[in-house]
Order: structure tokens, then C-alpha cells, then sequence
């Protein structure tokens, strides 16, 4: 089984005249239980595939789907698989940890009793439970990610989206994260963005670097080291990613 | 249905926990009809010199201004969702169009209901009377309300979070500049009267107090146009919300 597929897919933003090709011609898919990364600079169009993959903007063309359902012909059966953390963590302020992930929970269709179980268990997993009752917007940048991908995870979807889920956190939390998502393989496919490329290859068990909108280069961390010539991944994302100029200093 | 349930129930906890929200939902158009009204007991038998500011007229000045408030609840929600990617999470999950605008009213109305309530029992302490016109002029001050909630959505949905609050407060300022209530548009009269006749805001300070004063013959003409704009401005503040979000 398929968790995601995309196939021929492309987007263009028209903001004031000027028009961003953010992602061109795209494709790739992703095996049930499979770990994906999408690494890649900024503005590089991971976002934007993501945002297309959850159903929140539609391809200029090409099609993509969840789980065999078309995200935009079957966009609700496609949705409900789905987990995601935005890159942006998105929480609601004014609601409690625990409030923000029983309301979640809820939105996906569990009763309130189900709900508040399954808020005590990610608040657990995550080492959140101290902090049940603080406000979301009052957290601290790591414990909100956190949080943020809690939320995505709490539903307990098939295939979960995390857009650069480390962003910003520190060395130790980043680690911490990283136990977790680890967990989270176990039971659902996961896609996440990176810039860091030791995140790709620490979590992920294949890899797509995106540069300009395209898929540069696609496999596991290994292939795309012999794949560029190079001896060490580092090197191998410079050369793929068009950046190799910077390697042969 | 049950979603926008949630969702409704979590907007209310959203906009009841920001003390902005009870600053300027209650404290400011309740202290503001306080203040007039103790000034104007105050000066006793002067009090006839200004009939703009007796307790029946300046009731429906003072539900206009708190009305007015409720836009930029619904902006300030709105738009803070759509920045901070709390929308952007929710347009991933299973919720359907219909959810989020049911869920945004029914998180917002609640309140809009309760400040209209505490301002008429506030008005009846200071000598509003109590007659079967309560009833009726309640009612169309919620109708109020939801004209304010959707000129709310609109800028909440176009305008990012940083300008969709204070553009939405100015509006507010003009409304209740424009709604007649802190001078007589009919002494003014000429093309300003005229001006403020064409927006609903003066024909929603006339219908409120043309209500509460029974006089019926005056209210059918600010009803129909306070309606038809309320129905318009919901329209396009359902369509502008959907394509902005494509929900
Ligand atoms: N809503 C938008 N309007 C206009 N341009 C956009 C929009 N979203 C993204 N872009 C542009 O598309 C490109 C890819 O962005 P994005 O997918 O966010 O990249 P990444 O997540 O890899 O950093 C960038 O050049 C960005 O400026
Ligand atoms: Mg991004």
C-alpha cells in the first residue's frame, strides 16, 4: 500500500505581478510505514508540498493522493488519515495544553471522554503532563512545538506531516523530539521537512533533496552519497541540491 | 454539526480568556453609558436641554457602540487563526465549510447576546422603562450584532492579523460617529444625514430607539435596511471567508 503518492504535481503563487514556480512537476511516493524526508533551503517548495498534500491548496496540476483517496476529489476520507504540524506551530493561545489537544481530538471525531484519555497519553509520551493546565500561547518555543506536534500525532493518524518539526529548538529538545518521532514510525508513515541534514538521516529511511521547486535527487542516504560522488552526505546535498560549487573550495 | 460544536465552544473560550474582550466588549460601552448617565442625572432640570443623551435614545447609541465591538472580536479571531496556522491545521482535518462558519457564529453570538443583556438591565437601572418594547428592541440588537459579526469576518479573512484589528477598530469609531449617537443628524441634516443614511449604522441607533419609544410607524424603514444590509454583509463575508481559505 501506498501512504502518499504525487504525481506530475506543480504550483505557481501570483503575488503583485510576479509569479513563484514553488514547486514544478513533482513526484514521488511513499510506502506504508515508510519514513520520508523532504530536505531541502528555504523557500525550496517543502511547505508548499506539504500544504498540497493536506488538502489546504490544490495543484496547478497533477494529482496526489492519500491512502488511494484523491486529496481533491476525496478530500474529507483523505483528511481524515492525516495528521500535520504546520511549520508556523499552531496552537490556540487562550486554551490550555491539555484543552488544545482534547479539542483536536474531538474536531477528528472522538467523544469527550475518548478525548481527554487520549490527551493524558500524548501529554504523557511527550513529557507535557507538568504543563496541562498552562495556557499554549504562554509556552516557551520547543515545549509549543511540542505540543504542536502533538496535536498532529493525537488523532493517531496513518501518515503524519511534520513541516521542519525541530525548528528552533535547542540541542536537547531536538533530541527529544527525535525519540519520539522515532516512536511514531512504529505505528504511522511519516513525511518531514529538514534543513538540517542530520535530522533527514538520523529519522528518515529515504530521502528527497528539493531544490527550486524539483526533486534534485531521491534515496536513501547512501545512494544519494554514491549517487553524487561524494564521501559524505553533507557534500552529496551540496552537489545534488545545485550548491556544489561550494564544496570544491 | 457536533464539530462546529467544538469548534464554537473553543471560540468562546478563545475570546471570554482575552481581557480585550471584556475591556472593550463590556467595560467600555457600559462605562461610557454609565458616565453620560450619572453626568446627566446630575444636571437635573437641564437634563431636557439634551434629549440626545436621555436614557432611551442614548440606549440605542450605546448597543450600536458595543455591537460595533464584536467586529473586531471576530477579526481579531479570524485573523489570528489564519496567521498563527491554527486555520491551517483545522482546513487539514475533516471539518467541513459549514463547521467553521457555524462554529464562528455560535462562538460569538453567545457573547453578543449576554452584552446586549447586561446593557439593557443596566439601562433599566438608570430609569429605561420596562415595557413590552424591551423585548423587540433586544432582538434587533442582536440582528445588530451579527451585521457587526460579519463586517468582523470579512476584515478578519482579507487582512492579515497585524492590520485586521486596528482597521477594524477605526471602523467601529466611524460606525458609532456616524450611527447618530453623539449628535443630532437630523439638526446636522444636509448630504452628512443623508451620507449616514445610506450606511446602516444611523438606521441601526434609529430603530433601536424608535423601538423602545413604541413608535412603530418609524421603525419598519431602519428594520428593512438593517436587515438587508446584515443579510448582504453576511453573504460576502461567508463567501470572502471561503475563498480565502478555500474551506
Ligand atoms: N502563499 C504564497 N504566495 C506567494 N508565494 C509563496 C506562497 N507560499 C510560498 N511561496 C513561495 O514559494 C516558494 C516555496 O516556499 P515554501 O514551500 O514555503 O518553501 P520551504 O518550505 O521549502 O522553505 C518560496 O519562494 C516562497 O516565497
Ligand atoms: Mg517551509
Amino acid at each position: 500500500m501506498t501512504a502518499l503518492e504525487l504525481s506530475g504535481v506543480s504550483k505557481t503563487f501570483r503575488s503583485g505581478g510576479r509569479s513563484i514556480r514553488a514547486v514544478s512537476d513533482v513526484s514521488f511516493a511513499v510506502a506504508d510505514g515508510e519514513a520520508f524526508a523532504l530536505l531541502g533551503m528555504n523557500g525550496a517548495g517543502k511547505s508548499t508540498a506539504i500544504k498540497m498534500s493536506t488538502g489546504l491548496i490544490a495543484p496547478d496540476c497533477g494529482k496526489i493522493s492519500v491512502f488511494g483517496h484523491d486529496t481533491v476529489k476525496e478530500p474529507t476520507a483523505a483528511k481524515s488519515l492525516v495528521g500535520v504540524s504546520p511549520q508556523e506551530t499552531a496552537v490556540a493561545p487562550m486554551l490550555s495544553v491539555r484543552e488544545n489537544l482534547e479539542f483536536i481530538s474531538m474536531v477528528y471525531g472522538a467523544d469527550k471522554r475518548a478525548a481527554k484519555a487520549a490527551a493524558a497519553e500524548m501529554m504523557d509520551r511527550l513529557g507535557i503532563a507538568d504543563r496541562a493546565k498552562d495556557r499554549a500561547g504562554k509556552l516557551s518555543g520547543g515545549l509549543m512545538r511540542r505540543l504542536s506536534v502533538g496535536m498532529a500525532l493525537i488523532t493517531e493518524p496513518k501518515l503524519v506531516f511534520l513541516d521542519e518539526p525541530t525548528l528552533g529548538l535547542d540541542v536537547v529538545a531536538r533530541r527529544e523530539l527525535w525519540r519520539y518521532i522515532r516512536e511514531v514510525k512504529k505505528t504511522a508513515s511519516v513525511v518531514l521537512t529538514t534543513h538540517y541534514l542530520e535530522e533527514a538521516v538520523a529519522l528518515c529511511d529515504r530521502i528527497a533533496i528539493m531544490a527550486n521547486g524539483k526533486i534534485a535527487a531521491l534515496g536513501t542516504a547512501d545512494e544519494l552519497i554514491e549517487a553524487s560522488g561524494a564521501d559524505n552526505f553533507e557534500d552529496a546535498f551540496l552537489i545534488l541540491s545545485g550548491e556544489g560549487e561550494y564544496v570544491n573550495d | 454539526m457536533t464539530k462546529a460544536v467544538v469548534f464554537a465552544r473553543r471560540n468562546i473560550l478563545e475570546i471570554l480568556r482575552s481581557p480585550v474582550s471584556w475591556v472593550f466588549g463590556l467595560a467600555l460601552p457600559i462605562g461610557i453609558f454609565i458616565i453620560m448617565q450619572v453626568i446627566i442625572k446630575s444636571l437635573g432640570a437641564g437634563a431636557a436641554q439634551v434629549p440626545m443623551f436621555g436614557v432611551e435614545r442614548f440606549t440605542g447609541g450605546v448597543v450600536i457602540f458595543g455591537a460595533a465591538f464584536l467586529s473586531l472580536f471576530a477579526a481579531l479571531l479570524i485573523s489570528g487563526d489564519r496567521s498563527q496556522s491554527f486555520l491551517a491545521r483545522l482546513l487539514a482535518s475533516p471539518m467541513k465549510a459549514a463547521d467553521y462558519i457555524v462554529g464562528y457564529t455560535l462562538g460569538i453570538l453567545p457573547i453578543a447576546g449576554a452584552q446586549v443583556v447586561i446593557t439593557f438591565c443596566v439601562a433599566l437601572c438608570f430609569g429605561l422603562t420596562l415595557s413590552v418594547n424591551v423585548l423587540p428592541a433586544v432582538l434587533f440588537a442582536v440582528l445588530l450584532s451579527v451585521l457587526f459579526v460579519a463586517i468582523g469576518v470579512i476584515f478578519g479573512s482579507v487582512l492579515p492579523a497585524k492590520s485586521a484589528p486596528p482597521l477594524c477598530s477605526v471602523v467601529v469609531q466611524v460606525a458609532a460617529l456616524l450611527s447618530g449617537m453623539w449628535f443630532d443628524l437630523d439638526a446636522i441634516g444636509g448630504g452628512f444625514d443623508v451620507f449616514c443614511h445610506v450606511l446602516p449604522f444611523a438606521h441601526g441607533y434609529d430603530l433601536i430607539r424608535y423601538t423602545l419609544a413604541g413608535d412603530w410607524g418609524n421603525v419598519w424603514l431602519p428594520f428593512v435596511v438593517v436587515a438587508v444590509y446584515t443579510i448582504a454583509i453576511s453573504v460576502v463575508a461567508v463567501l470572502l471567508f471561503r475563498r480565502q481559505t478555500r474551506a
